[in-house]
């Protein structure tokens, strides 16, 4: 491995109204490596491969590919540069065969009949899936392929373009162990062929498994390139963290009450199997885990959005098997969902008609029209509880920030006023002042006796606000953390290899 | 410190999963038509039995005639369909060609340049959708409404209301000529069937076209002239609509502005009963070919039976509703996303 | 730890949204466009029409024109808000044949009265068959009103298979024949009715909670259930008042027409939809203007009136209608297809890579 470099970024500062996605980042990529980037939610990682990948242009900075100025303005020019991006959302065609997505544009055909040579796309297919050490079926249709056969041909796309650097963005969040194995392979082997890979990850142990250097990037800055030969797990994630967990969020516990939610051997959705819990009113129980295992199947489980297939639920001691959103609802159950754009915020309404959504049956006034008072009052209650920053009730709700939007939304799965509080990713996308505000919020609920069970991604949110933690592996619950049990490595251990701890085998 | 432990080394070498037989897309959209079948052969039963002189081969040859009639247009709406689209103006084409035709017929110029007068106006018309959509920007749905009616208009007042009525030799052979022993318009469909195959199957066209279908997202992020392709297939919409009014105003010897009404009904509905997904991505042209066929035996038989055109229509609207409830119910779409708004 | 990225990973993301000043400006001009801009055109259209023709603005026209103009608006404001609950319904022209031969024949039967319920329920009972068909067999908006289309037309055939269904010229006192000729105080009450179905509308989309769902579905129809509204209710809902909307139509067109059957106003579903997407409505949902609607109703009708009162053919009227609407369609087009760009033009002009 020589010291040349291939990829050289400097000073990439990326900045969205209101927030800097990424400020003044400065490393390198050599040929021939596999160079992990690792860091925390919020870290500017996705922000930075959309600027490689040509999506986002940069607003100040420079790349540097083999010495020359690189900077696309569409995904097409970092493929004809021979930068190839793998997002966790593939771009394939799932309808066409898998010789037919890699060649997809540059299909080989015959000058004159202009028929697609298909014995050629099969031929180098195989070649390239021989390289790999996979065997794909290149007549196969995409669409009927596993998750992990469909990342392989995105893989053997950017190697049929003669892709010099491949970037993956979290390639095992949706793969089993066996399956990790083998990309891992597939990584080596590329590297072997002279490519470099930037391995985007949380997962750790592949990071040492798989990578030569690792760069930490933390709020959008950047903190250091690791040599991992030179370096322990541990060290990284001090890097990652950066700070004392447990200093930023300040959890005020309570004694718990009553039981509100039980979850008994609940076997729900795609993923989750077999998950038991209890949240008493005035707690936080967070919710751990890698994504995929099993805690979006939970939450909307709670929350009636999808069935329960197995297993029984209990709210506040009666059954509770909620067949819709809106039962649930009406049995007081607040919900926030993780993706505030596709399913969280009604886009095209105002700050308060989305404030309102969840209690309209309760804002009548005359001849049973809305009363435009009653909805006035609950807008100014949650503006000031919550100090959500709007130029007025009829603000569009896109055009605030987006730690505003999480408040009003938090609002409106508060107004109902019921127990039970389900939080997913409380403040993904939030800023710092934002975040402690919504943090205080909840400790707030709990004073007055509200249940909440949380699912956080953010390690330090999670383990800072959770009174105590259930970790999820593979849609079980494996781990069981209360106390001086609920570290970060404990969390992380029981998340991605399954590990046990408060849990009977 | 605790140190974590290393994942265990792989259990067994790389699986690549059961070994799959190789199948050529032609093949995969020909095994989906295949549920097709029961129902053609259930209603070609019940009009042997029920229905008049069915089984006789000059009504045979009728109903091949007319399928035959509906497989042109139905190719190429299966090919705008393939790519999540669809185009409501074609059945005003027909209306628009045919005169144009048959005006020309009739003015004194010869057949031939007649004919491609009329090819060339829906071309043109087709080109026209083609720019709407692709490059102003309007949604398909509304784009082709729009062109229906336009174009539906401009034949009024091209044949001034009145009907075009001509006499010509060239013009009856296309409809009723028998080239080989075969009539004319089977002929036609049977090579546009293998061209459409090819062109499907084969062709970078053809699965670009797919793949504008499959993701449209992934299509622009490819690379793909998606703008080009969109044209071109409603040029192709455009031309075969011109095809489809030219074999009908043969047929009845005039040209009008009110022919082809309801047209674009049957044009959908050979295609969605065929098979085709109306979500695109994957085209089936042998479907459709079944498709004409199912439809041809229906008006057919029902002729023969004296039910009015009207009604005639009801069972074919009904038939395309029930086909796509079973699609719809199979698949389990939840309510939410089967909106209409990628249209 | 989850490995789910922040924010959107798609790989579609769109560019930041940075505005600059003359940025700002172009999207007020925007906005005021979309409230105002068909309003405009109308009024624009009005003058045109009295400088060409001074009979234009005599009583006898404009009562002519705000009659004939009722019964497409009541049903466009229908429409409108099917289309801003993110759907759309392409058998308005078959209810509405079937719905008139329904009302005629009631009369027959029993005076005003069973006319009057006729049109009502006869139109609720077509869109309870949408609602079902849409809701219950999950069949697309598109092809299930594209089929019912003529599976309603059909009905009106068999129901006049043997003659048209007639109100006879000598029932010209009756209360019903009256209902489409009346004027309250030289307004014409079919417009009156059109007035006030608009505003219960605006009441509805407006100060009712199932009006507020109806909006938020089409806004984001996961935001919308995750928030619980009820997917089948809301589309129960808007298809009902679409065929409800019909039978009100009903009694102000056929009560002047006074004949119907299965052929009865081909093509009344384009103007339908050509009305309330002129009036601003987006396809894509959440977005709708009753005014722009009611504006874009009259602007239709006025154009209509102008073209046949200087002889302009059927056909060449038609095309006059389409054309219009592809031209704000196009407006509407052009402004979405390339807003992105032009914000995209506008970052990266700020994103000159600073030296060193």
């Amino acid at each position: 491995m020589s010291d040349s470099v291939l990829l050289g970024i400097d000073g990439l500062t990326v900045e969205f109204p209101g927030v800097k996605a990424l400020d003044d980042v400065s490393f390198s990529v050599r040929p021939g490596e596999v160079h992990a980037l690792v860091g925390e939610n919020g870290a500017g990682k996705s922000t930075l491969l959309k600027v490689l990948g040509g999506v986002n242009t940069p607003t100040r900075g420079t790349v540097e590919l083999d010495g020359h100025p690189y900077r696309p303005s569409r995904p097409r020019d970092a493929q004809d540069a021979g930068i190839a991006v793998i997002y966790q959302e593939f771009t394939l065609f799932p309808d066409l065969t898998v010789a037919e997505n890699v060649f997809v544009g540059r299909e080989p055909h015959h000058r004159v009949t202009r028929a697609i040579d298909y014995a050629a796309m099969r031929a180098e297919c195989r070649e390239i899936f021989a390289q790999l050490d996979v065997a794909i079926d290149p007549d196969a249709r995409v669409g009927d392929l596993s998750v992990s056969e469909q990342q392989l041909v995105e893989i053997a796309k950017s190697l049929s373009v003669d892709g010099r650097v491949i970037i993956m963005d979290e390639p095992t969040a949706a793969l089993a162990s066996s399956e990790v194995e083998r990309l891992l392979e597939v990584v080596r082997r590329l590297r072997t062929r002279g490519r470099s890979v930037i391995y985007v990850s949380h997962h750790l142990e592949e990071v040492f498994a798989v990578a030569d250097r690792a760069t930490v990037l933390r709020d959008g800055r950047y903190v250091a390139t690791l040599d991992i030969a030179q370096t322990t797990e541990d060290e990284l994630v001090r890097r990652m963290v950066g700070r004392d967990v447990g200093s930023v969020f300040h959890r005020e516990r309570i004694e718990p009450g009553d039981v509100v939610l039980e979850l008994d051997r609940v076997r729900a959705g795609r993923v989750l199997k077999d998950a038991s819990l209890e949240v008493r009113a005035g707690e936080v129980v967070g919710i751990g885990g890698v994504a995929g295992a099993g805690q979006i199947d939970l939450t909307q489980a709670v929350f009636g959005a999808v069935p329960l297939r197995g297993g029984s639920m209990r709210l506040g001691g009666t059954a509770f098997a909620p067949a819709s959103p809106a039962e649930a609802v009406r049995a007081g159950v607040g919900f926030l969902h993780e993706d505030r754009k596709q399913a969280g915020s009604l886009p095209d309404m105002s700050v308060e008609h989305n404030l309102t959504m969840t209690v309209l049956d309760r804002l009548r006034g005359t001849a049973r029209l809305l009363s435009g008072r009653k909805q006035r009052v609950v807008w100014q209650t949650y503006r000031e509880r919550m100090q959500i920053k709007a130029s007025g009730p009829g603000q569009l709700i896109s055009n605030l920030s987006g730690g505003n939007q999480q408040k009003v939304l938090l609002g409106r799965a508060l107004a109902p006023g019921g127990h039970l509080l389900v939080l997913n990713e409380p403040t993904r996308g939030v800023d710092i002042g934002a975040k402690s505000e919504i943090h205080q919020l909840v400790n707030e609920l709990t004073a007055q006796g509200v249940a909440v069970l949380m699912v956080s991604s953010d390690l330090p949110e999670l383990l800072g606000m959770s009174d105590r933690i259930v970790v999820l592996s593979q849609g079980r619950v494996v781990g069981r953390l209360e106390g001086e049990d609920a570290t970060e490595e404990n969390v992380i251990a029981c998340a991605t290899t399954g590990r046990r701890i408060g849990v009977a085998a | 410190m605790s140190t974590l432990q290393k994942t265990a080394p792989p259990a067994t070498p790389p699986q690549a999963g059961p070994p799959r037989r190789t199948r050529s897309q032609a093949l995969r959209g020909t095994l989906s038509a295949l549920p097709l079948l029961p129902p053609l052969a259930l209603v070609v039963v019940a009009f042997a039995l029920f229905a008049p002189n069915f089984m006789t081969g000059t009504n045979l040859e009728n109903v091949l005639v007319a399928s035959s009639i509906v497989v042109v247009p139905g190719l190429a709406m299966t090919l705008c369909i393939t790519m999540g689209e669809f185009d409501l103006s074609i059945g005003a084409t027909v209306a628009l060609t045919g005169a144009v035709t048959c005006t020309y017929i009739r003015d004194g110029h010869s057949t031939a340049v007649a004919l491609v007068a009329g090819l060339v106006v829906g071309l043109l018309v087709g080109i026209g959708n083609g720019l709407v959509v692709a490059k102003l920007g309007v949604t398909p749905f509304i784009a082709t409404l729009a062109s229906m009616v336009i174009v539906r208009g401009l034949a009024r007042v091209y044949t001034d209301s009145r009907d075009v009525i001509v006499s010509d030799s060239t013009l009856k052979y296309l409809a009723a000529g028998r080239p080989l022993g075969i009539p004319f318009p089977v002929l036609l469909a049977i090579l546009a069937t293998l061209a459409a195959m090819y062109v499907a199957y084969r062709t970078r066209f053809g699965r670009w076209v797919a793949a504008v279908g499959s993701n449209r997202d992934a299509a622009d992020l490819s690379g793909l002239p998606v703008d080009r392709v969109r044209i071109a297939v409603y040029a192709l919409i455009g031309l075969a609509g011109a095809v489809w009014g030219i074999i009908i105003s043969a047929q009845l010897q005039k040209g009008s502005g009110n022919l082809g009404l309801g047209f674009e009904l049957d044009a959908i509905a050979v295609v969605v009963i065929g098979g085709t997904s109306l979500l695109g991505g994957r085209a089936s042209i042998i479907g459709t070919v079944l498709g004409a066929l199912l439809i041809g035996v229906i008006h057919n038989g029902l002729n023969l039976l004296d039910v009015p055109p009207a009604y005639q229509r009801i069972s074919i609207g009904l038939l395309l509703v029930a086909a796509l409830a079973v699609q719809a119910i199979r698949r389990r779409v939840p309510l939410e996303v089967l909106d209409d708004n990628k249209n | 730890m989850t490995t789910r990225t922040e924010g959107d990973s798609r790989a579609t993301a769109p560019h930041p949204a940075t505005e600059t000043r003359s940025e700002r400006a172009r999207l007020d001009l925007g906005r005021a466009w979309d409230r105002w801009g068909i309003t405009a055109c109308l009024v624009v259209l009005v003058v045109v029409g009295a400088l060409l023709d001074h009979s234009f603005l005599s009583l006898a026209n404009v009562q002519s024109v705000l009659t004939e103009s009722a019964y497409l608006g009541i049903v466009a404001a229908a429409m409108t808000v099917a289309i801003i609950n993110g759907t759309f319904d392409l058998s308005v022209g078959g209810q509405l044949a079937l719905v008139s031969v329904l009302s005629l024949l009631g009369y027959g039967i029993g005076g005003t009265w069973l006319a009057v319920a006729a049109a009502v329920l006869g139109g609720l009972a077509c869109g309870g068959v949408n609602g079902a068909l849409v809701t219950w067999l999950r069949v697309p908006p598109f092809v299930a009103t594209l089929g019912m289309l003529f599976v309603f037309r059909g009905i009106a055939y068999l129901l006049t298979s043997d003659a048209p269904a007639t109100l006879d010229y000598s029932e010209i006192d009756s209360g019903y024949a009256r209902l489409g000729s009346t004027l309250i105080g030289s307004v014409p009450l079919p417009f009156i009715v059109m007035c006030v179905f608009f505003g219960a509308v605006y009441l509805f989309l407006r100060r009712t909670a199932a009006g507020r769902r109806v909006v938020a579905f089409g806004s984001s129809p996961e935001a919308a259930r995750f928030s619980g509204v009820s997917a089948t209710r809301v589309r129960f809902l808007v298809f009902g008042l679409l065929g409800l909307a019909v039978g009100i139509a009903v009694l102000t067109y056929i009560t002047r027409i006074w004949t119907a059957d299965g052929g009865t106003q081909d093509g009344f579903e384009l103007r339908v939809i050509t009305a309330a997407v002129l009036g601003g409505a987006s396809l894509r949902g959440g977005k709708g203007s009753l005014v722009g609607t009611f504006s874009a109703v009259l602007l239709v009708t006025v154009l209509n009136n102008l073209l046949v009162a200087h002889g302009v053919s059927a056909g060449a009227q038609q095309m006059v209608l389409g054309g219009v609407l592809i031209v704000a369609l196009s407006i509407d087009g052009v402004r979405s297809k390339y807003a992105a760009r032009l914000r995209a033009l506008f970052a990266r002009r700020r994103a000159v890579p600073q030296p060193g």
